[in-house]
């Protein structure tokens, strides 16, 4: 039966939280430094932020006009409310229905990553967007093309013109005003930040606590807080997909030790960037928890850190984990309006 | 006005002038041409349609000519004649100059994507962040077979690192590059493609790097 209050309850925690996110957009700026988070690895100095550059940074992410047939947006694989990552399908897809190999990562916190990729191949922010850009089976473009057509409109000429002070859009002007907005996209104020914190009020839940603890024994050394990544590159222990023949670290750094070997992600938003792995290989979180929790070096699969040492961790323990990993949702990064669809074209 | 007529009479009663780097790429004693069949003897011949790489880090005299490295890189694209002139701002009446062929790590990664790093110009390696150094492609006719070749050539990380320091005292004349010598060292049976660091890639460059004079 249709329950009037089921219905409602969930209506207004949405709006309490873009009512909330709107008033964070003005007390926090475009970029903020939570309290004892290390030193930003992104060099603000060359491509400092202003509104109008993250404006219009984010109004490109949201136009697929960057895609060869303007099908296909950096949004359509990288959702907000999915903490930017492309949930329902292990692997990614482009223009034309195209399949990718790898499962897009959610983007959050990218101003604290020395590296980009499961494979760490791209070294900086501001060149990113050149990969999906160019790659056939995301946006199939090319630079060319796309800043071709970027200098043929009249609403991105004045943009650019305004931000920028040029007449020709080149790439240094788009590669900035994309970075300025996914530099921004800072999450801090989950419910383990609030913890952490000591606000008023806010408290682990016995089973959130229990978790917590088995994370910091199991899971802390690679997931270090609190960007819960030490961005460095192991094995998961999956296992090689052999129609992807995905070698990860390796085919950046032609050693045959990096065979298999991915990025740690952030587990930051966890719970709503599913699925998970570089393959996309588990679609819910328990399956990810139930993997590392059995994987053994019996089961042959190349993974140093779980057959030196074992996560064992029975039903109810798995459980406690998956609560605690839950605390490290941020809702209003989620449905924070700074952050969502924006386009020039409707101005 | 009196201190700007006494430089100009003082520039040209030394004989002193615009220390430029002009590079001439040279097949035995011709201009070098894209496009255009070269016998490298017996019944091999070559024909280069792409031929660009990329100069750093120059010195005139050993001082760099530019205080920012990042200003001091730049692309030489043989389609591309006035790209093949470095010019500077130092007034010598004869210079030797230093530079690095290809750039260094530091360079590699900056991030800059400005003027000789715009990935645009088809030298950046978007999958491994970092530059071809030297891409250098065509086709060569060999016993009479035609073999397509294609050779990006780059990567900063030891031990495949393509950047080679090379030392030339030129005086004012340009600096040839002996093509002859470069195209006869390439792989092409065994190696006619190459896309990614490692020790061929290397060598190439260090045998690139050995013929300016």
């Amino acid at each position: 039966m249709f329950s009037l209050k089921k219905a409602i309850l969930p209506l207004f925690v949405v709006i309490c939280v873009l009512l909330l996110s709107s008033a964070w957009e003005d007390e926090r700026g475009l970029f903020y430094q939570p309290a004892h988070w290390p030193k930003p690895t992104y060099d603000f100095k060359n491509n400092p932020l202003t509104d109008e550059k993250f404006l219009l940074g984010k109004a490109l992410f949201y136009d697929p006009v960057l895609s060869v047939d303007s099908t296909v947006s950096c949004a359509s694989c990288h959702l907000q409310y999915t903490a930017f990552a492309h949930v329902d399908h292990a692997l990614s897809h482009g223009i034309q229905s195209r399949v990718g190999k790898r499962n897009a990562p959610g983007l959050m916190n990218l101003a604290w990553m020395p590296v980009f990729h499961w494979d760490g191949g791209v070294l900086n922010l501001n060149a990113q967007p050149v990969n999906p850009i160019t790659h056939p089976d995301e946006m199939g473009s090319s630079l060319k093309v796309v800043l071709a057509k970027l200098n043929g409109s009249p609403v991105y000429q004045k943009a650019f013109k305004e931000v920028f002070e040029t007449e020709k859009i080149e790439t240094h002007h788009l590669m900035k005003a994309l970075a300025q907005f996914t530099v921004s996209l800072v999450s801090a104020n989950s419910k383990y930040d609030k913890v952490m914190r000591k606000e008023k009020g806010i408290h682990f839940t016995e089973q959130e606590e229990a978790g917590h603890r088995l994370f910091q024994k199991h899971c802390n050394e690679c997931h270090k807080a609190p960007l819960f990544t030490t961005h460095e590159f192991k094995a998961n222990g999956i296992g090689l997909d052999p129609a992807l023949a995905d070698f990860g670290r390796m085919s950046i750094t032609q050693k045959s030790k990096d065979s298999l070997l991915f990025k740690i992600p952030t587990l930051r938003n966890i719970a709503y960037s599913f699925p998970y792995m570089h393959d996309g290989r588990f679609a819910k979180l328990k399956d990810v928890i139930q993997h590392y929790a059995t994987l053994s070096a019996s089961k042959g699969l190349k993974s140093k850190e779980f057959s030196k040492r074992p996560i064992a961790l029975n039903d109810n323990q798995q459980k406690d984990l998956l609560a605690f990993l839950k605390t490290l949702s941020d809702t209003e990064f989620l449905f924070n309006k700074k952050y969502s669809f924006y386009s020039l074209k409707s101005k | 006005m009196g201190d700007f007529l006494r430089c100009v009479l003082f520039f040209f009663a030394s004989n002193l002038v615009v220390a430029q780097i002009q590079f001439t790429p040279t097949f035995l004693r011709s201009d070098f041409k894209l496009d255009q069949w070269y016998s490298l003897g017996g019944d091999d011949s070559v024909q280069v349609t792409t031929f660009k790489f990329y100069v750093s880090n120059v010195q005139c005299q050993g001082r760099s000519i530019s205080v920012n490295p990042l200003d001091n890189v730049f692309l030489l694209d043989a389609a591309d004649s006035s790209s093949l002139t470095i010019p500077t701002s130092r007034i010598e009446k004869e210079a030797d100059f230093t530079f690095h062929l290809g750039m260094d790590s530091s360079l590699n990664t900056c991030g800059f994507l400005e003027g000789p790093f715009d990935p645009l110009l088809g030298m950046y390696w978007a999958w491994n962040t970092g530059y071809i150094q030297l891409k250098i492609a065509g086709s060569g006719r060999f016993g009479g077979v035609l073999v397509p070749f294609e050779y990006h050539i780059g990567g900063y990380q030891h031990p495949n690192a393509a950047c080679e320091k090379v030392g030339v005292e030129v005086g004012n004349e340009p600096i040839q590059i002996d093509m002859y010598r470069f195209l006869k060292s390439l792989p092409y049976a065994s190696e006619p493609r190459i896309m990614h660091p490692c020790p061929t890639a290397k060598r190439i460059h260090q045998n690139f790097a050995t013929c300016f004079h």
